[in-house]
């Protein structure tokens, strides 16, 4: 047994430079697309807001998640934007970017962003932000004999699976400029996403309303039926208040967002929605965009996980779309 | 003593009388003549006056005034002139007694107008007995009736004054006046000239024949002295081209007559219109009629006048005129004049630019004419019925459609008829409402474009929905004819009660409720409504009190004939957040009709709700940042007071180790205060993120970084009003 041990623990409690603060809390940062800026959303869900637009005029963007720094598209060039929220934003054309794509996914130390398209079935990576953004090889996907359904990273971007679907559909791994290695055959894999330490691979297999459970390390893998969801869209892994490891989904006509615990391999907690949700997309420590916003008078609805599981909305951000750094 | 006898002044002999003072003739005479008794002495100076060829006859009787006896012993004599004759009655010798009488004739016959002198003698002796004693021996005395006789004759010669001339008229002849033109008048002037020696007299003038007139006529009879004249005018008015004929008569007092004829021609144009179309010739006659051909709409057909003159008289035309759709063209300078026989010629043309029966004049100098055309085409006529009668859009002063008031919310509707009164096929190919978000309307049209035939009709309906409670107006418009439509609206029905549902009394801060609207009942229009949130409070307003729409008002919208309000076309609820401010929210509904028509109440019911001052609630706590042996811990959550007092702070040891001091408090209320007021909190309400640094010091096993000796924190935060939950975060 080892002794204990006691600690003071000293805290600096020096009145004439208190070393405490307030601020604001500002739950993180998204792209808007009605507004084609680049924003905060301030306050914690169920009291947040849209603050002003940091950047203007931005076609497409696609904020680290839980940082300040984004890739954002401008007349159809790409930018890496930084300094989010601190009052000095700064922008600095990434050279080498393929084109515009339809969305990003980001590793989670948001080291790494994929830039894919569906429409293009191309994926590229930009690798070291924020320090050192730059451009990796596009790959085009063609090669695969479908079509780019769904994209995912793990922790540092070292893996990256994709998803494609059609006659020769499956679930494919990478790492940064590899081949495309396998996972699993699947005629319509619809989502990805990596568990919180890059051991599993979650995905969500439209084909059987099913969640698949690849283990990396040796690729095998387990099927967990979602019952009770007709129309998952969107997987995101994550932990409960618990730290039990659990997949949000986002279920589209039927208006769900829901809990799968992977201990209980059940749907834990079913929050029905008045509106349709589009994804799941890391917003803060604890919240996720559950449904994006596509015109003006659209709130910004968010799926917060603690203090439990619950559905708020960010009130619509005013303004029209305009040019320039705020 | 001047008597007048046969026009004459006689002066009766001064000299007899003053001879008869000294004498006494015997005989007393005494003349007659024509029914006029006159006492003549002897010696007396007798006028006669008689026409060449005509008697005067005097007879004088003399009767014997003595007292003894006359004796005539021979018959008188004349002597002087043979114009004088004298017949005693009886064969003398005569005796008178006293008493007797006895005449004798005195007769003037002239054998020319000039004025004779004679004298009349008739001898004779008186026996007279003697007067005085003794037988006296009778007297016998010679005598004669001595008569000086005057005669004179009247002699008339008539005449009549043309071109400044005098031309005589004899009995028998003729007066002739120049051709005059009909209707017109002219004098001429007939002299009766007593060219004789006596006054003659004019017993009568007469003039016959209807175109003539005596103008100027004296009283009748009248006496012409010797030399003198009486003018008289005889009036020409002929009434028709030709001949006139008439007679002058004048009677003379010696009953002689001269007739005289009268002849005149009267003259006149007459003017013989003719028109030619196709070769063909037609005449009219003015007042009549004159038909142009059926012409197409928007062409012309035309035909030639032809106006001559075949009168006797000559004629000016003046002017041609006439009107559209008809038109002149091709006349001649004006004025023209038109001798016998000259003509000319012009052009007459029907230019429609309507169907139908067209009517026109056309007026040459004084000559009208009616010309007649059909326009063929098509001519579309619109009518609608108020009030049970038809009302025909350009007649009758009708020059739109006029709805009666209507109620804001109601509509009301007129049917229109479209009818082609023209005679070929019309298409309408547009009916429509000018303005645009205009409560007219039209509906019930046929397909379009619809071909109407002559005659033919449809009828649609216009609609006039009032939205304000003013006057309106717009226009129909059918192919491109403008029909303005005027109405009015009358003020709105009255909304009903309504029901704002949602929280009520105290609201829990940072959440998001629902709020309905609902009528009690239906309402005839769709309403559209603003919602409006309002706060009120000492302690500032939070931003994030908003609607899900973004920003403190959300329009919605109710249906006609609903109740329920649907949100930003998102639904029959709209969400607000409550923010994290104690302050009082108000939520006030205002409602008006689609045009802007207000129907909020005066005093609009509202949902108030009331975001309490609590205690703090924190909402999480994270590791901000960490080394080996400190860690930076942000807290998470909101203050309705806008204030905190202090941040209680519970380490817990991991799993071996204790922790010498685990607790610590952190006093706020300074930073808080700072916070608070501070700009850069107004966009947060009452919402913070406290960050507090924490140093550990202590001696870890090796191998062990002192942080890894701490588990997880907790903690809690309080304000004025008492503090929150409690949140924990691990360390690790």
């Amino acid at each position: 047994m080892r002794s204990l041990i006691i600690l003071f623990l000293f805290v600096s409690l020096s009145s004439a430079a208190s070393a405490q603060s307030l601020s604001g809390p500002v739950e993180g940062f998204i792209f808007d697309a009605p507004t084609k800026s680049l924003r905060a959303v301030d306050g914690f869900p169920g009291s947040a807001t849209f603050g002003p637009a940091l950047v203007s005029g931005v076609e497409y963007g696609s904020v680290a998640p839980h940082k300040n720094y984004a890739i954002a598209f401008e007349d159809g060039h790409c930018l890496f934007v930084s300094g989010l929220g601190s009052g000095h934003v700064s922008r600095a054309p990434l050279a080498g970017v393929f084109g515009q794509p339809d969305g990003a996914v980001w590793s989670s130390d948001g080291t790494v962003a994929i830039l894919y398209s569906f429409s293009g079935n191309w994926i590229q990576t930009v690798a070291g932000m924020p320090k050192a953004p730059r451009a990796n090889t596009y790959r085009n996907l063609s090669v695969l004999g479908g079509s780019l359904s769904a994209v995912a990273a793990d922790l540092d971007g070292q893996q990256i699976a994709i998803a494609v679907h059609g006659p020769k559909g499956g679930v494919y791994l990478t790492k940064l400029n590899q081949e495309f290695i396998p996972l699993a055959e699947m005629a319509n894999p619809i989502a990805l996403s990596f568990s919180e330490n890059g051991a599993n691979l979650y995905v969500l297999d439209g084909g059987g309303l099913k969640l698949a459970v690849i283990t990396i390390s040796d690729w095998t893998s387990q099927v967990h039926p979602l019952t009770g969801l007709r129309d998952p869209i969107a997987i995101l892994a994550g932990h409960d208040t618990a730290n039990q490891p659990v997949i949000f989904v986002a279920s589209g006509t039927d208006r769900v967002a829901a809990v799968y615990s992977l201990v209980s391999q059940k749907i834990e907690t079913t929050i029905r929605l008045g509106f349709q949700p589009t994804g799941l997309q890391n917003l803060g420590t604890n919240s996720f965009a559950l449904g994006s916003r596509s015109k003006l008078g659209d709130p910004l609805w968010l799926f917060s996980t603690a203090p439990r599981p619950a559905v708020y909305f960010v009130p619509a951000a005013a303004g029209a779309a305009s040019k320039g750094v705020e | 003593m001047r008597l007048q006898w046969f026009g004459r002044s006689v002066l009766l002999g001064a000299g007899m009388a003053a001879l008869g003072l000294a004498q006494t003739f015997p005989l007393q005479m005494v003349a007659t003549s024509n029914g006029i008794v006159l006492t003549i002495p002897n010696g007396q100076q007798i006028p006669f006056a008689a026409s060449v060829g005509q008697n005067q006859i005097i007879q004088v009787t003399a009767t014997y005034a003595g007292s003894g006896k006359i004796n005539i012993p021979a018959i008188p004599k004349v002597y002087g002139s043979n114009a004088f004759t004298a017949t005693l009655a009886g064969t003398p010798p005569l005796t008178l007694n006293p008493g007797d009488s006895f005449t004798f004739d005195l007769v003037f016959r002239p054998t020319s107008t000039a004025e004779v002198t004679a004298i009349f003698n008739l001898p004779f002796t008186e026996t007279v007995p003697g007067t005085g004693s003794g037988n006296p021996p009778p007297v016998v005395s010679t005598n004669a009736i001595t008569l000086n006789l005057i005669g004179t004759s009247p002699s008339f010669q008539v005449s009549y004054i043309k071109d400044g001339n005098a031309i005589s008229l004899a009995n028998g002849g003729t007066m002739v006046f120049d051709p005059q033109p009909i209707n017109t008048t002219v004098t001429l002037t007939v002299d009766i000239l007593d060219n004789g020696s006596a006054t003659g007299q004019i017993n009568n003038i007469t003039v016959t024949g209807k175109a003539f007139l005596l103008v100027g006529r004296p009283l009748l009879p009248t006496s012409v002295p010797s030399g003198q004249q009486l003018p008289v005018g005889i009036q020409y008015t002929p009434t028709a081209a030709g001949t006139d004929t008439g007679q002058l008569q004048i009677t003379f007092g010696d009953g002689t007559t001269l007739s005289v004829g009268l002849q005149g021609t009267g003259t006149a144009p007459t003017l013989v219109y003719t028109l030619v179309q196709s070769g063909k010739s037609t005449i009219v006659k003015p007042n009549g009629t004159i038909p142009l051909p059926d012409t197409n709409v928007g062409s012309t057909s035309s035909l030639v006048v032809r106006v001559q003159n075949t009168g006797n008289g000559s004629i000016t035309i003046g002017s041609i005129s006439t009107a559209a759709p008809f038109q002149v063209t091709g006349a001649p300078l004006l004025p023209k004049t038109l001798n016998t026989n000259d003509s000319f010629q012009f052009t007459l043309t029907f230019a429609p630019t309507a169907s139908g029966a067209q009517l026109g004049q056309l007026l040459i100098g004084a000559d009208l004419f009616n010309l007649t055309g059909n326009g063929l085409g098509s001519s579309l006529q619109f009518s609608y019925v108020a009030d049970g009668v038809t009302q025909t859009i350009g007649t009758n002063g009708v020059i739109a459609v006029v709805f009666s008031p209507v109620q804001v919310t109601k509509t009301a509707s007129i049917p229109i008829t479209v009818k082609n009164t023209g005679t070929l096929p019309a298409v309408v190919s547009n009916i429509a409402i000018q303005g645009a978000n205009s409560p007219f309307s039209v509906s019930g049209t046929p397909p379009l474009p619809k071909s109407l035939a002559g005659g033919a009709s449809f009828s649609f309906t216009v609609s006039f929905a009032p939205t304000a409670a003013t006057s309106a107006t717009d226009t129909l418009l059918i192919n491109t004819t403008p029909i303005p439509l005027s109405g009015s609206g009358t003020a709105p029905p009255t909304l009903p009660a309504y029901t704002i549902s949602g929280p009520s009394g105290t609201v829990a801060p940072n959440s998001q409720p629902a709020v309905t609207l609902t009528l009690a009942s239906p309402y005839p229009v769709a309403i559209n409504g603003v919602l409006t949130l309002t706060t009120s409070g000492t302690l500032g307003s939070d931003p994030a009190v908003q609607f899900t729409t973004g920003g403190r008002t959300v329009p919605f919208t109710i249906p006609a004939n609903g109740t329920v309000a649907n949100f930003a076309s998102q639904g029959n609820q709209i969400l607000l957040q409550t923010g994290t401010v104690a302050s009082t929210i108000l939520l006030t509904p205002s409602f008006a009709t689609a045009a802007g028509v207000s129907l909020t109440p005066s005093n609009p019911p509202t949902l108030e709700f009331t975001v309490p001052a609590e205690a703090p609630v924190l909402i999480a706590a994270t590791v901000a940042a960490s080394t080996a042996n400190s860690v930076v811990l942000n807290f998470t959550g909101y203050s309705t007071t806008r204030s905190l007092t202090a941040l209680n702070v519970q380490f817990t040891a991991a799993a071996g180790f204790s922790l010498a001091t685990s607790q610590v408090t952190v006093p706020l209320t300074q930073q808080a205060t700072v916070w608070f007021e501070s700009a850069a909190s107004q966009g947060f309400g009452g919402q913070f993120t406290v960050s507090v640094p924490f140093t550990f010091s202590g001696t870890p096993p090796t191998g062990t970084a002192l942080l890894q000796t701490i588990a997880s924190v907790s903690a809690t935060i309080s304000n004025s009003v008492g503090a929150s939950n409690s949140v924990t975060s691990p360390i690790q």
